[in-house]
Parts: structure tokens; sequence; C-alpha cells
């Protein structure tokens, strides 16, 4: 027990921060859900560090892993989308699809 | 009694309906079914009297009653038909005289081109008379009272489309209203002392005492006020001088012998309630009248002028026979009077026809030789209404200055002195009429008497006013309802007593004969014997008396001064008010309403309609700011998110 939680938060508040502002600045839509994936696994990190600090039990352990599969799934959607954008459109940056809006 | 006493009312009802609504389309326009209706109530009333006869004194009979309205408080209000001597006598006399008058309109009115109508109000007249006479109460005499009213002021306007006839009619109208004020005034005094209109009630309560002295004088005078007005008295006369642009056989009928004397008809039947006051007003505004219509009459030119004053002289003699508690008198010289006043109307008419509508006698005379019948019984009825002995006047005229001899010396003489104006002017009627040499050639060429229906009812008067007279002997039956209790009210009163002893009083008999006679001989010497200057002689000394006669004692132009010009001023007053204030008011609502109107319309335009685009325009702009921020771009989004999350963070480290 060398490492403080402290230490694994503000890894994943780095981190998380890292994915937001790869969400924010990258125009790509492979980047951002780059992004989005830095972000969710920033959550993972949280879960696992409060599980192993925290009282017994591997529930938080066990969400991180739902997190991964889920992850995996909106990967497997949000490419499928891409490709179906750059089909139709020839491009993927993602300001130029803003149709979106009400 | 109830078969006859319905069936007088009810005949002539339906010969007014069939005659008013179908009379022009009938055979004859009608005349036959009229005469056929009224003499069908002759018979019946002829019937009622032969019955009435045979009855004991003072019989009063309520022969048919029925609730008309229940007023709550008192007694309800009825419609009754109530028969005593009086009634029977009166409806003799109406049904009597109505019937000739209408034989007379046969002839008279010939070849008139409402000749139909003519008929028909004739009919209505009578039946109002007739439902006025029989009225059990009071409630039930006033409708009879009124409608006797109507049919005058349409008979009087008969001509109307001529400019006299309807101004008179409006006159006698208006003028007999005003009285009726007083009658209603007793009315109600009446039902609120006493809570009953039925006769019998009202005068049992006098005499018991239930009417204060205050109730009854309001009471009595009020019926008073309203006999002035009906019955032409001092200071009401001025319609009935008027109503004779009526038709001729009107004037006979109604204001001669019926309607006229229906004042003297209710004074009578309400007499248990007239204190001794109000009898003295009616004694003396009766003496007096007799007096002035008198000589009034001794200055007109106009044949029915003449009757019409003399009819109001006869009036007031009534008056005074009544206020001097002499009720027989009175009334018996209402009977007498309505045959000879009937007899020299009916007279005049036909003179007025013989000589084609000339009512000036200034341009007849000569005229017995041309109409002998007329001429006859025209002196007939003068020397009865003179009181030539023997004849009908001479009773009734002598039991009333009898009475006045009594009661008030001072009445007495105006009496004496009235009757000796009335010999007086009927000679000079006469005498201008009849006598003498025609004055206008042309009008006496074709002078004619008329066909036998207007001779025969001329006869039939004639004969009546000679005979009436020995009805004296029949008095009793003229007792008013109630009979001896009644007399016993008026005993009351009456410091000489029993009224029979009024009536045969040798010294007053002569001296009303030496009047009588006075004017006869009197009338004969200045008028037919004293040649053209003597007479102008004669006049000189007269003349302010003659000027105040001919214009009337200038009653027409006191009430002009009195009483129209300050109506009409009254009424320009009203109408100025009218055009500037009140109508300037309204105009002035009208426009406070229009500028009021506009500030609210502005208010709509600008202040509701601005409130409403206002809010909807600022919906619009805040969607419009709101929508920026939906540009559609996920990163947008996101980043307003991450802000928002970076705000709340930080004001959770500041709070």
């Amino acid at each position: 027990m060398s490492l403080p939680l402290n230490a694994w938060l503000l890894l994943a508040a780095a981190l998380f921060s890292v994915g937001v502002v790869t969400v924010l600045a990258r125009r790509n839509a492979v980047a951002v859900l780059i992004g989005i994936e830095l972000m969710l696994n920033a959550a993972n990190i949280n879960l696992v560090a409060f599980d192993r600090y925290g009282a017994d039990g591997v529930r938080g352990q066990v969400f991180s892993v739902f997190v991964l599969a889920i992850a995996a799934a909106e990967a497997a959607v949000a490419l499928a989308i891409i490709l179906a954008v750059f089909d139709s459109r020839d491009r993927i940056d993602v300001d130029t699809i803003d149709s979106l809006k009400g | 009694m109830l078969t006859p006493a319905l069936v007088l009312l009810l005949a002539p009802l339906a010969g007014f309906v069939i005659q008013y609504f179908a009379g022009r389309r009938l055979p004859r326009q009608g005349d036959w079914l009229t005469l056929l209706t009224i003499g069908t109530s002759l018979a019946c009333a002829v019937s009622i009297l032969l019955t009435a006869l045979a009855e004991p004194v003072g019989f009063s009979h309520t022969v048919w009653s029925a609730a008309w309205m229940n007023p709550g408080a008192g007694d309800p209000w009825t419609v009754s038909i109530t028969i005593d001597g009086l009634t029977a006598v009166m409806l003799f006399v109406v049904t009597l005289v109505a019937f000739l008058v209408h034989l007379f309109s046969v002839g008279y009115m010939h070849g008139d081109p409402k000749y139909w109508l003519f008929f028909a109000w004739l009919q209505m007249f009578s039946v109002s008379m007739l439902i006025l006479v029989l009225a059990g109460n009071l409630l039930h005499l006033f409708i009879g009272w009124e409608l006797v009213g109507l049919c005058s002021y349409k008979l009087i306007g008969f001509w109307s489309e001529k400019k006299a006839p309807g101004n008179a009619s409006r006159k006698a109208f208006i003028t007999t209203r005003i009285g009726d004020v007083g009658m209603l005034v007793a009315i109600m005094a009446i039902y609120a002392a006493v809570g009953s209109f039925e006769f019998p009630r009202i005068f049992a309560a006098a005499q018991q005492g239930l009417l204060s002295d205050g109730w009854m004088l309001v009471a009595a005078l009020g019926v008073f006020f309203a006999a002035v007005g009906k019955s032409a008295q001092l200071p009401l006369h001025v319609w009935l001088p008027d109503a004779m642009e009526g038709p001729t056989p009107v004037s006979a009928l109604i204001h001669a012998a019926t309607m006229v004397a229906a004042g003297v008809y209710l004074v009578a039947r309400m007499m248990p309630i007239f204190p001794p006051e109000a009898l003295t007003v009616v004694a003396v505004v009766g003496g007096v009248t007799a007096l002035m219509a008198g000589l009034i009459a001794v200055a007109q030119n106009d044949i029915k002028k003449v009757l019409a004053y003399s009819t109001v002289s006869q009036l007031g003699y009534m008056f005074l026979g009544l206020g001097c508690g002499a009720w027989h008198a009175g009334l018996f010289h209402l009977t007498t009077h309505a045959f000879f006043k009937a007899l020299m109307f009916l007279g005049s008419g036909s003179v007025i026809h013989a000589c084609h509508h000339e009512q000036d006698m200034r341009k007849m005379g000569g005229l017995l030789r041309k109409l002998p019948l007329t001429g006859i019984t025209f002196g007939i009825g003068v020397l009865a209404i003179a009181g030539v002995p023997f004849l009908s006047g001479f009773y009734s005229k002598d039991a009333i200055l009898a009475a006045a001899w009594h009661r008030f010396p001072v009445l007495f003489w105006l009496g004496l002195g009235s009757a000796l104006l009335t010999a007086f002017y009927m000679t000079r009627l006469f005498v201008g009429t009849f006598l003498g040499k025609p004055k206008d050639q042309h009008v006496h060429d074709h002078a004619h008497e008329g066909p036998p229906t207007m001779t025969v009812p001329l006869l039939v008067l004639a004969v009546l006013s000679v005979v009436a007279g020995y009805g004296a002997w029949h008095t009793d039956l003229l007792a008013p309802p109630l009979g001896e209790r009644a007399v016993g009210v008026i005993q009351r009163f009456d410091t000489v007593g029993d009224t029979a002893h009024f009536e045969h009083s040798g010294f007053v008999a002569m001296l009303a004969t030496a009047a009588g006679a006075l004017g006869l001989l009197l009338g004969l010497v200045v008028f037919r014997a004293i040649s053209t200057a003597a007479k102008d002689a004669l006049r000189r000394p007269l003349a302010p008396l003659e000027a105040a006669c001919a214009s009337k004692f200038w009653f027409d132009e006191l009430y002009r001064d009195m009483f129209l010009r300050p109506a009409y001023a009254l009424a320009r007053l009203f109408s100025w008010s009218d055009g500037g204030v009140v109508d300037g008011a309204v105009n002035g609502a009208g426009a406070l309403g229009r500028r009021g109107a506009r500030v609210s319309g502005a208010t709509d335009r600008h202040v509701v309609d601005g409130a409403v685009r206002g809010s909807g325009g600022l919906a619009w702009l805040l969607g419009g700011i709101a929508s920026r921020l939906q540009g559609g771009r996920v990163r947008a989004y996101l980043g307003w998110s991450v802000a928002a999350v970076a705000l709340f963070l930080v004001l959770r480290q500041v709070f």
C-alpha cells in the first residue's frame, strides 16, 4: 500500500481532462471517439481505486468490467455511424455535422 | 226583475256591436235594427217601472251581483245591478228618450255618409247610460260614468272632419274629466273609510257615523265636483254650449235629457253621505248657475245655444232642489225636464233640418205656418218649461222653489228670478223663430216639415211634457235607495224635517206662476208688440248687462287667460328645456360615450395589443438567443456541459 488514494484519483482526473480536451479540441470523429474512450477509462480507474481503498467486495471492479463491455459496444456503434457519415459526406469532421439542431 | 234588466242592457249592446262592425252593409244601414234593440229596452223599462210601482216605498233589490276583483283588504269589488224606484224611473226616461231620438235621427241624419256609425254610437251611449243607472256600487257606476263621457265625446265630434265639432268634443271631454278627478277622490276616500263600494254599505256606514265628518265632506264635495263637470254647472259649464256642435239628436239625448242629468242622479244617489255644509254648496252652486245661465241664454242668437244655456240653468235648478234637501223635487224636475227639453231640442232639430242647417234665429221667423206641428209642440215645451199651471214644469219647479223657500230664502229669490228669465228667453226664442215676419225669404221659402219619423217623436214628447207633471203623485217612487233610512240621515241636517211637506205651498206656487207669467208676458211685449225703436230705447240702459251676457260672462276668456295661456307657456318652457337641456344632456352623453370609446379603443390598440405583441416578441427574442445555443454541433453541446459543470464546481467552492 505505498500510493495513497489521491494519487489514483489525480491520475484519473488527469486522464479525464485529457479525454475532454481531446473531444473538444479535435475535429476528427475518430479522435473524438478516442477522447471518449479516455474519459470512460478515467472513470474506470476511479471505480477500481475506490473499490480497492473502500469497503470489502469487488463491486467497483465489476462495474468497471461492465463499463469496458459497454465501451466496446459504444465503439462499435460509433465507428459504424462514422463509416455511414463518411459514406454519405466523404468527410468525418464533426463540426460539419450540424443537422442535429432543432 | 233580473231578466228584463239584463235584456234591457244587452239588447242595445248587441245592437252596438252589430251596427259598429256590420251596420254599413245592412239594408237601410241598420237603422231598423237599432230601433228594434232600443225598443226592446224600452219595453223592458216599462215592465220594470210597472213592477216597481207595485213595490212598497223605498224598496231596493240587488238583482244580480258578480265578484270582479278581490283586493284582499275590504269588500271584494263587484259588478252589480240594483233596481229601486229611482232606477226604474231613470230607466224609463232614458230608454224612452233614446228610442224617440233614434226614431228622430232616421229622418234627421238621412243621407249622412256615416249614417250607420251614428246609430252605433247612439246605441253605445244608451248602453253606457243604462250601466250607470243600474249600478249597485260606486265602481260600477264610475264605469258607466266614464263610458257616457266617451260616447258624448264621439257624438259631439261626429262631424269631426269639420274643425269646430272636433274642438268642441275635446273641450267637453277634458272639462268633464276635470270633474271626474273629484269622483276619483270621492271613491278613494269612501273606500279608504268604509272599505266597500257597495251603496248600502256606504250609507249604513254614514248613518252609523263610521264615516268621519272630514271624510264625508271630502267624499261629498268630490262627488259634487264630478256632478258639476258632467252636469255643466258653474264653473265647469263652458263645455255644454260648445257641445251643440254635435248633431241635434245627440244634443237632445245626451246634452239635455240623460247624460247631463247623470250628475243630478249621482248627487241624489249619494245624498246620504252629504253633510249640511256640502248640501249648502250644492244649493248655492245650483242657484247661482240657474240665474247666470238664464241671463246668458237671453243674449244668444243660435237656437241650440239658447237651449243649451237653458239646460244649464235647469240643471242648476235641480241641484238647488237637491241642496235644499228636496230630492224628490230635484229628481222630479229631472224627469219632466228630460221630456220638455228633449222635445224642444228635437223641435229645434226639426227647424234646423227645415232651414237647411241654419241655426241663427235672426234669419228665421214666421215658421209657424210652414212648420205647424213643430211650432205647436215647441210651444207646448215653452209653456211647460215656463211653469204654466197644469203642465209638467209647473209641478216640478214649484216643488223646488218651495224647498228653497223653507231652506235658503236668498236662493229662493234667485230661483224665482231665473224662473222669470226662463219664461222670458223661451218666449224670445219662440217668437223669433216661429212668429213675426220671415227675415230671410230664401230660408223661409225652402222650409218644410220633416218626415213622420221626425214629427212622431215630437208629438209623443209633447204629450209627456203635458202629463208628466201628474207623476207628482208618485214621487214616493223617486225616494232614493234605502228610503226611510236615508231620509233619516237627511233629517239629521234638516231643521225643516219631512221633505214631503215641501211640495204644496200655495204662496210659493202663486209666486212661481206669477214669475213665469210675467216672463212670458214681458217676452211677448218686448219681442212681439213694441216697435224696434222702442226696443232699442229699452236696451240702451241695459247695454253693459247685455254685453256681459252676450259674451257669456267671459268664462271662456277667463279660462283662456288663467289656464290655457299659462299651460301653453309652460309647454313652450318644457319644449325649450327638452330641446336645450334634455337633448343636450342626451347628446352630451352620446359624445362622451364616443370619446370614451375612442380612449378605450386606443388603450386596446396600444396597451393591450402592445403587451400581447411584446410578450410574443420577447419570447421570439429569447427563443432566438436560446436557439443559438442549439447549434447542432455536438462539440459545442459538450463544451457547454463542461462549462456548466466547471461553473457548478466553482460555485460550490465559493459558497
